[in-house]
């Protein structure tokens, strides 16, 4: 099994110091979790933060140099040699940040891609076993068939940093020439340093909230009973079961 | 809990001044059936155009983030367009009207992520609708970016401000903005448009599209859910907490099983080793992405409270109406949590 990550470079959002992504991290993680041949790919020039990414468990990145749109290059470096396994992040942090690369990649190389991958399992007759995480916890099994991009899920298991391994990474430039493809069709506008804005502060369960004072326990319990079933918080009662 | 509503002077709204007849707005609405024991329902037969919505309800209720998802569509659509949500999940005409869509397209619930796209596109292809509009969240988020890259649509994720006329959003590593018209595609973060507050739409009912064939190269199984205690504490949907006002953890341990709710706790309790330090709530603890928080003898300190920002209901007992818990909670039961903890189990227990 041979696997590629693909690595964006990419800053830290609070000090704009160089940093890989924690979905790209993560990326290395699960394909380390698989075995075999394990690779850095990135579209650019090489840039510190992939020695940085490299230093969890990658021995070299290729940078393919020169190119114009990141997905074309990528396609072309895919397809010239495919590996078994696509790897990339949730989300690119020092650029368009979208995340819409691997999709875009995906639909271009028509290979199958799922997001959200905290866990890659055994592969049996070109189906590759993985789980998804959801949202509060919940987690779905699936099969995909290889080859595939996998987007791994933030919080899927980061390998440990090995200073080392940063160190003696090697970050092979190959040059290639760029090929004019729809590639990202991009968003114009105006742009300016980023504002933080609140959110809108949600008021539970729609206005003032209701105080109760003093009920006796039996009157408290019914009606913490029939607000937790009312927020679907609790299952419905069963046939027969006293008042509603 | 509800602001209690004033029907005559939402009828009277509706109406031309002075007169009986009700308002017809410039796309050729009209408020219908206003009766006086019936709500205002705004129908609308031929809007400009068309902003879609795609609104998850997976067990059945819009939560919050699907409704503010309607609302950007809403805020997308202004006076003239219509909203037309595609909904996954399950949930009536009635609630997506309320939270303001116009007409409701069923989806296949049981289809995977490879032929969303294409039933999503089936589904849009009779509206062709000026935006798209899809909550930022696993599933949500998964799909806006596979419809832009099957139909070649740009796309702009994690929206943070949105106005009919500009949508803002961060790049380059959460240090820079920018802002442009809105794209065909767009995700919504949570918290960020607020929902429709407006007067209910028809939400009517429209043919589901036909069922694409499935291309054989995924298999998606059922979502498996985390039992209660086996959810990271930041990512558990129900949380029960216990403050200094709880003595009796028999007794709480024992409901928040029978609720199936993940245990949390104040830093006193965890201080004093009556909870693991993995329970506490707060600042210095963990912040919640709960969608009820039920907090038993728990003051509401500011520290506290900082792990309550993304919950959406809170639940207080307590037996001080003055704490700062009680202003920021949606129910509030002044009472001694020994007392209400056993009254509760055995009530559900009488349940079965
Ligand atoms: C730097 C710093 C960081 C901190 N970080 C955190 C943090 O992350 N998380 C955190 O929780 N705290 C944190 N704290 C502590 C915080 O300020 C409060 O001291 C703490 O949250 C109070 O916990 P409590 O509400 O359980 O206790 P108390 O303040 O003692 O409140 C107990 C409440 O229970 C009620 N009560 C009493 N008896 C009963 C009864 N029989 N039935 C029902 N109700 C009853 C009382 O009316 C009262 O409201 C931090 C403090 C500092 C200085
Ligand atoms: N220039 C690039 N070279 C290689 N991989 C990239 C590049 N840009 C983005 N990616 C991958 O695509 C993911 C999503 O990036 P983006 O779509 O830019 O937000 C990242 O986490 C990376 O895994």
């Amino acid at each position: 099994m041979r696997s590629v990550v693909l690595l964006s470079g990419g800053i830290d959002p609070v000090s704009g110091r160089p940093a890989p992504p924690a979905g790209e991290i993560a990326a290395i993680g699960l394909a380390l979790s698989v075995g075999g041949a394990v690779g850095g790919l990135h579209a650019g020039a090489p840039v510190p933060a992939l020695r940085q990414a490299a230093g969890h468990g990658l021995e070299q990145v290729d940078c393919l140099q020169g190119g114009g749109d990141a997905v074309a290059v990528l396609a072309e470096a895919l397809f010239a040699a495919p590996p078994d396994l696509v790897l990339a992040g949730r989300q690119a942090r020092g650029g368009e940040d979208s995340g819409m690369l691997p999709y875009l990649l995906a639909e271009r190389l028509d290979w199958p891609l799922l997001s959200g991958v905290v866990a890659i399992g055994a592969t049996a007759e070109g189906w590759l076993a993985v789980t998804i995480g959801l949202a509060q916890g919940a987690r779905r099994p699936a099969q995909i068939r290889l080859p595939c991009i996998l987007c791994a899920h933030d919080a899927a298991p980061a390998p440990p940093f090995v200073f080392d391994r940063a160190r003696r990474a090697v970050l092979r430039v190959v040059p290639v020439t760029g090929e004019e493809g729809p590639g990202m069709v991009a968003v114009e506008g105006t742009e300016r340093p980023y504002r933080a804005r609140p959110r809108l502060i949600g008021t539970a369960s729609g206005g003032g909230g209701t105080v109760l004072e003093h009920p006796d326990p039996a009157e408290a319990a019914r009606v913490l009973r029939d607000h937790l079933r009312a927020l679907g918080m609790l299952a419905p009662p069963r046939e027969g079961a006293a008042d509603a | 809990m509800r602001a209690r509503r004033d029907p005559r002077a939402e009828r009277a709204r509706c109406l031309v001044p002075g007169g009986a007849r009700p308002r017809l707005a410039r796309a050729g609405e009209a408020v219908v059936g206003a009766g006086p024991r019936e709500r205002a329902v705004i129908s609308i037969e031929a809007p400009a155009f068309w902003v879609a919505v795609v609104v998850e309800a997976p067990d059945g209720r819009l939560d919050r983030w699907a409704r503010q998802s309607v609302g950007a569509a809403r805020v997308l659509a202004g006076a003239e367009g219509g909203v037309v949500a595609l909904l996954a999940g399950t949930a009536g005409g009635d609630a997506l009207g309320e939270a303001g869509a116009d007409r409701v397209v069923p989806l296949d619930g049981g289809i995977g992520p490879d032929a969303m796209p294409e039933m999503m596109l089936a589904a849009l292809a009779p509206f062709v609708p000026r935006h798209v509009v899809l909550a930022e969240t696993p599933a949500g988020g998964d799909w806006a970016r596979r419809l832009a890259a099957r139909a070649g649509w740009p796309i702009q994720t994690g929206v943070e401000m949105l106005s009919a006329r500009q949508a803002i959003r961060p790049v380059g590593g959460m240090r820079r903005e920018r802002a442009a018209a809105p794209a065909r595609v767009l995700t919504l973060p949570r918290d960020r448009v607020a929902s429709h507050g407006g007067t209910r739409r028809e939400g009517r009912w429209c043919p589901a599209p036909e069922r694409p064939a499935d291309r054989g190269r995924m298999r998606v199984g059922p979502v498996v859910t985390a039992t209660a205690a086996g959810i990271p504490l930041a990512e558990a949907p129900f949380v029960m907490a216990a403050g200094q006002g709880v003595v009796d953890f028999e007794r709480f341990h024992a409901l928040s099983r029978l609720l199936g709710a993940t245990e949390g706790a104040s830093r006193v309790v965890c201080d004093a080793g009556l909870m693991p330090r993995a329970a506490q709530v707060g600042a210095s603890g963990t912040v919640l992405d709960a969608r009820c928080y039920l907090a038993f003898g728990i003051a509401g300190a500011p520290q506290h409270l900082q792990g309550l920002g993304k919950v959406e209901h809170v639940v207080a007992v307590n037996t001080d109406l003055h704490a700062a818990i009680v202003a920021r909670a949606g129910l509030s039961i002044i009472a001694d949590a020994q007392a209400v903890m056993p009254a509760l189990l055995d009530l559900l227990r009488e349940e079965g």
